[in-house]
């Protein structure tokens, strides 16, 4: 197990690499001199100086990427343009924000699609099994941006019951202390706070939620009707078993790895969907950052970004594989 | 048990009697594969036959006709107009050209790099095989359309970035399965027969084994392409696709965006136009892998 683990880590290593020097060679087919790319328009003549002497831009490239990497591995990724302040200290603010949102997203798809897919499966052909088919075709046709807007027109525009945008009601909540608004507000007692974020959460997190659940609903249905044929569950029937004991406990075992391969298959796109989901919702995370880095054409925001969001992905994938090593004795052994 | 009537013979089975042309349609003839066809027929040919069915001009600005309701049936702007006054219905009709050609591209372009890697890969194995499976694990290492947006921020904006940055990481799903078949494949008799008689790796590669891999590559390609409309919709709403003159669904989504409170139809049509788009392709390439390749229901 732990020459697997060892190996697993080392294996990211040259990924990592490889990643950085995509994002590298990137930086450098940008149209124009790297210097008038990584400095701010309005920069006088010392600042592109100091800037050429930062990025070491009169060195050969192999340095420059050297230099490059060297800071980057430090969680060094220069001043922003826009903001200037370093921008791993604007990533690590806002952070938190994107985290919640993809926690709650994650959580929200794993209570709805898990129990739907069993229920559809212990009644296959049922209305509810073909509601839920159809429910899933619709699920992976919908573009989350579109359902979005048209949840804030009529949530928020209509009905009025919750708010469009934005990520708590200024002046609610007291100072942070993690950053998760609804840990802190539970942690400093402050339940109005809590109640304001929750209603501020609710629908970007329902929003970058639908795919996941899509999928974990069909993923658990086959797979319980599979196993709900195997020999195993015969016996546990014929011992005399209720039904609900034989679907819940015995059968929903096998579930535990198809919420691991659901949750690192699909993170990925929950990353891409937050970007979008914060954009419409105005949620202050580093998706929202990365757009107004684009925008600004704040490059050394967007390099810190991709290589965070990169970084973040591929230690998920590489969670996802420790976890099926813990949970299937198989993959261990063959590992 | 209701599974054994599928696996008899077709011609001793429930189908017989009917002609060969009946016989090779009837599996086609679910309702997901004519919903879904029918959908995506009425858009391409919208997209074709665009500056015929369209009814103005999309381009033409009229501020003293911003953000009319759609009228129906009941005067010239079907469904209505936007903050600057451009037919909304006609500008949908010339979307759909930009949107379904940009996809098409994409599918076509990472379609033909992913079956020629992934059967490259497969069946020469060694050292090839191992230099594209890390370009692979490193584009998969990005994750999805961040890869895109990355590519967008730094080269600019522009119909050409945009394909490029769509086909980056797409043709990976096709050089997996392409990848696996191949070296299934060239173990098989058929291919060993080839080579003893002494056909070169190209015949072989391009006469034994594309044509089986080919129903496979189109099945992942259909979903690909549902895929491609909604990342293309999804930069060009973010403000990252082709210049904004050009109308796209997306980039139609983004301008409504801002008056969702007062105009609900500039943000209701273009959304639905996605939405259909890629509900008919789901349901096609549904039912094209029911009858193409079963085997991959497991896979996708």
């Amino acid at each position: 197990m732990v020459t697997y683990l060892v190996r697993r880590l080392l294996g990211t290593l040259p990924v990592l690499l490889m990643v950085s020097l995509f994002v590298f060679l990137l930086l450098h087919a940008a149209p124009g001199d790297p210097a008038d790319i990584l400095i701010p328009d309005q920069a006088t003549a010392q600042d592109v100086a100091e800037a050429r002497q930062r990025w070491g831009l009169d060195q050969p490239v192999m340095v420059q990427y050297w230099r490059f990497l060297s800071s980057a591995s430090m969680l060094d990724f220069g001043r922003s343009f826009k903001y200037d302040e370093p921008v791993m200290s604007l990533i690590l603010e806002r952070f938190p924000a994107t985290m919640e949102l993809a926690l709650l997203a994650t959580m929200l798809a794993l209570a709805l699609g898990i129990p739907l897919g069993i229920f559809a499966a212990s009644r296959p052909n049922s209305w509810f099994d073909n509601a839920s088919s159809i429910g899933g075709f619709f699920g992976v046709s919908m573009p989350n941006f579109w359902m979005a807007i048209m949840l804030i027109l009529v949530l928020s525009g209509y009905f009025k019951i919750l708010p469009s945008g934005g990520r708590a009601t200024f002046g609610l909540a007291d100072d942070p202390i993690t950053g998760f608004l609804l840990l802190d507000s539970v942690l400093q007692g402050n339940w109005d706070a809590l109640n304001d974020a929750a209603k501020f959460l609710v629908l970007p997190a329902f929003v970058l939620s639908v795919n996941m659940t899509g999928l974990l609903m069909r993923m658990t249905r086959s797979s319980m009707l599979e196993v709900l044929g195997e020999d195993y569950i015969m016996t546990a029937r014929a011992k005399g078993l209720s039904e609900r004991v034989v679907v819940w406990k015995h059968a929903l075992r096998n579930a535990r790895i198809i919420v691991i391969t659901v949750v690192g298959l699909e993170f990925g796109a929950l990353i891409s969907g937050s970007i979008i989901v914060e954009s419409v919702f105005s949620w202050p995370g580093i998706g929202q950052l990365l757009l107004q880095g684009i925008t600004a054409r704040d490059y050394p925001l967007i390099t810190g970004l991709v290589l965070v969001y990169t970084t973040m992905f591929i230690i998920v994938n590489l969670i996802v594989d420790f976890l099926y090593a813990a949970v299937d004795p198989r993959i261990r052994l063959n590992g | 048990m209701a599974e054994t009537t599928s696996h008899q013979d077709p011609v001793a089975g429930p189908h017989k009697g009917l002609s060969p042309v009946a016989r090779a349609l009837r599996p086609w003839l679910t309702f997901k594969a004519l919903l879904g066809g029918l959908i995506l027929f009425s858009f391409i040919m919208s997209a074709l036959l665009a500056p015929y069915l369209a009814p103005f001009d999309p381009n033409k600005q009229d501020l003293m006709r911003a953000m009319i309701a759609p009228q129906w049936l009941a005067g010239p702007h079907v469904f209505g107009t936007d903050h600057v006054g451009r037919d909304l219905l006609s500008r949908l009709i010339y979307g759909a050209r930009i949107s379904l050609s940009i996809a098409a591209s994409v599918v076509v372009i990472s379609g033909a790099v992913g079956i020629f890697l992934g059967i490259v890969s497969g069946y020469f194995g060694g050292r090839i095989d191992f230099l594209i499976q890390k370009v692979v694990e490193m584009v998969w290492a990005f994750p999805p359309l961040l890869i895109a947006i990355a590519i967008l921020a730094f080269l600019g904006q522009g119909l050409g970035n945009l394909i490029l940055a769509l086909t980056l990481q797409r043709w990976i799903p096709y050089s997996r399965v392409v990848r696996a078949e191949a070296m299934t494949l060239k173990e098989r008799e058929f291919v060993m027969a080839a080579r003893s008689i002494g056909a070169s790796h190209l015949r072989i590669l391009a006469r034994h084994l594309l044509p089986n891999l080919i129903q496979s590559a189109l099945v992942i390609g259909t979903f690909a392409m549902a895929a491609a409309i909604i990342a293309e919709a999804a930069l060009s709403f973010l403000g990252l696709g082709v210049p904004p003159q050009i109308p796209t669904w997306g980039s139609m989504l983004a301008d409504g965006r801002a008056y969702v409170s007062t105009s609900w139809w500039m943000s209701l049509f273009p959304g639905l136009a996605i939405f259909a788009t890629v509900l008919a392709i789901n349901l096609l390439g549904d039912a094209l892998r029911d009858n193409l390749d079963p085997k991959l229901k497991r896979k996708l």
